[in-house]
């Protein structure tokens, strides 16, 4: 390849990045309890995705992503929180829904080993991000003169999550944020593929963490439960 | 420019010899200690034989190569992790034999691998790395003869094709969410068949008993026809020694002229 060219395509490559593919994002909000009974401890929340073999489920990465995004110490990481409670989050056992957790919460042995680990609020997360469009073609020459790449491919994303805010020790649902992002990534090829890549995931992320935050840091009532 | 064709026959060896690697995983795995589960009273011997402690799979995919798997120490540490939350006590043994008399081991529980598959990305046309296990655990009376019950017990487990991980990686975190699905299954399921159990322990001792009676008959009797044929035998010779046969057959006499 032409050393001369690699600016180009440097700059090519920065220009993608700069410009990424347009995301639309909606974030929906559903209040069912006027407030946090009481303020988010440190470890007293753990978010969980939807974990099941048979159907979809919710990226690991993306649990992780509204994790992290969610400032200050309060979030206990879902791995501790399975191995904690082995086996009753795993795939094969996990609850489908907050719905299935009062069964499960029966459980003395389960209920008790919560209460150990600090856990009041379970943030339950449910939804995925798909490929709904998809078109264009791109052919990729390799030879020992070299290489390159032609065509133009695009396709379209949508992530689509809900997460629910549960109190353990009420066993009451205290709302439900719904976050969804869809856009549309372009990747034309001239020798060098350049991708133009809507984040749609990290979009849906973002706004779902920063709801969570308004969400959990609303003042606690007096009524502290 | 004279590289060149040096640089295509390295290209086509390369893919020549693409299909003849190994790609051996080794399942390295640590399972959580403390799981959640009711503890039975009843105390247990487990059988880790050779070939559950050694297991490999050794699988061919053409145009893949060659797969070893070496699932046999992550097995065990599974056992062994999830066993003590179980059951109020457990040894373990290398192989099946009758308890010692200083034992307190009330049953003798032997898991078997009896299956494991595993599919990557290229045969399914699907995004996801995949294992199944299918154990069957053996639980035996104390003698390692009697036989009580035979546990099916499965495990799957998948993880998603990563664009940054290698396939070994892919398919060891397989490997280790099947373990735990077969740990989970056997963990919640097993307590809630102890009725089952209990009847199958009462069946297995009732048919023990009844081997043991019939085995007992049959030596009674065996040595009551030798009692039997030992004394025909001695007044045999008895009568010999008189010259008066007193059992000889009746056709004998009767074809005496």
């Amino acid at each position: 390849m032409n050393t001369r060219r690699h600016p180009r395509v440097l700059s090519l490559w920065a220009l993608a990045l700069a410009l990424g593919g347009c995301v639309s994002a909606t974030i929906e909000e559903v209040r069912t309890a006027p407030a946090l009974l009481e303020a988010p401890q440190e470890g007293s929340i753990v978010i969980l995705g939807r974990r099941h073999n048979n159907g979809y489920e919710t990226e690991s990465n993306f649990v992780d992503c509204v994790g992290k995004s969610l400032r200050g110490s309060a979030v206990l990481p879902e791995e501790a929180f399975i191995d904690a409670l082995y086996p009753w989050f795993e795939p094969r056992t996990a609850p489908l829904g907050t719905a299935d957790l009062p069964t499960l919460l029966a459980n003395e042995a389960v209920a008790k080993r919560i209460d150990d680990l600090g856990v009041r609020y379970m943030i339950w997360v449910d939804g995925a991000t798909n490929t709904t469009d998809q078109a264009g073609s791109m052919t990729c020459t390799i030879s020992p003169g070299g290489g390159g790449c032609f065509g133009f491919v695009t396709w379209a994303r949508d992530a689509s999550y809900e997460a629910t805010v549960w109190d353990l020790k009420t066993q009451q649902t205290l709302g439900r944020i719904s976050s969804d992002a869809n856009g549309t990534s372009y990747m034309p090829a001239m020798v060098v593929p350049v991708p133009i890549i809507a984040r749609v995931q990290a979009q849906a992320c973002s706004g779902l963490a920063d709801q969570l935050e308004t969400f959990l840091s609303a003042p606690a009532t007096e009524n502290a439960g | 420019m004279a590289l060149r064709p040096a640089a295509l026959a390295c290209l086509c060896l390369s893919l020549l010899l693409g299909g003849c690697t190994t790609t051996a995983v080794t399942v390295e795995a640590t399972f959580p200690e403390r799981p959640v589960v009711q503890q039975l009273p009843l105390k247990v011997a487990v059988v880790y034989d050779e070939a559950f402690q050694r297991y490999t799979l050794s699988e061919s995919i053409p145009q893949r190569g060659n797969w070893e798997i070496d699932l046999g120490a992550a097995q065990v540490a599974l056992f062994r992790a999830m066993l003590p939350a179980l059951f109020s006590a457990v040894t373990e043994r290398d192989a099946l034999a009758p308890e010692p008399e200083d034992s307190t081991a009330e049953l003798l529980l032997r898991p078997q691998l009896q299956d494991m598959q595993f599919s990557i990305p290229y045969q399914t046309r699907s995004n996801f790395f995949e294992v199944w296990l299918k154990y069957e655990i053996e639980l035996f009376e104390r003698d390692g003869e009697t036989l009580v019950a035979r546990y099916p017990l499965t495990g799957y487990g998948r993880t998603r094709d990563g664009f940054l991980d290698s396939a070994q990686v892919a398919i060891e975190q397989a490997a280790i969410t099947a373990l735990r699905d077969a740990g989970a299954f056997f963990a919640i399921e097993f307590p809630r068949n102890q009725d089952a159990l209990a009847a199958a322990r009462v069946r297995a001792q009732q048919l023990r008993r009844e081997k043991a009676r019939a085995e007992a008959e049959a030596k009674a009797q065996m040595e009551a026809a030798e009692e039997t044929a030992t004394e025909a035998a001695a007044e045999v010779d008895g009568d010999e020694a008189e010259g008066t046969p007193a059992d000889a057959p009746q056709t004998s006499r009767e074809e005496a002229p």
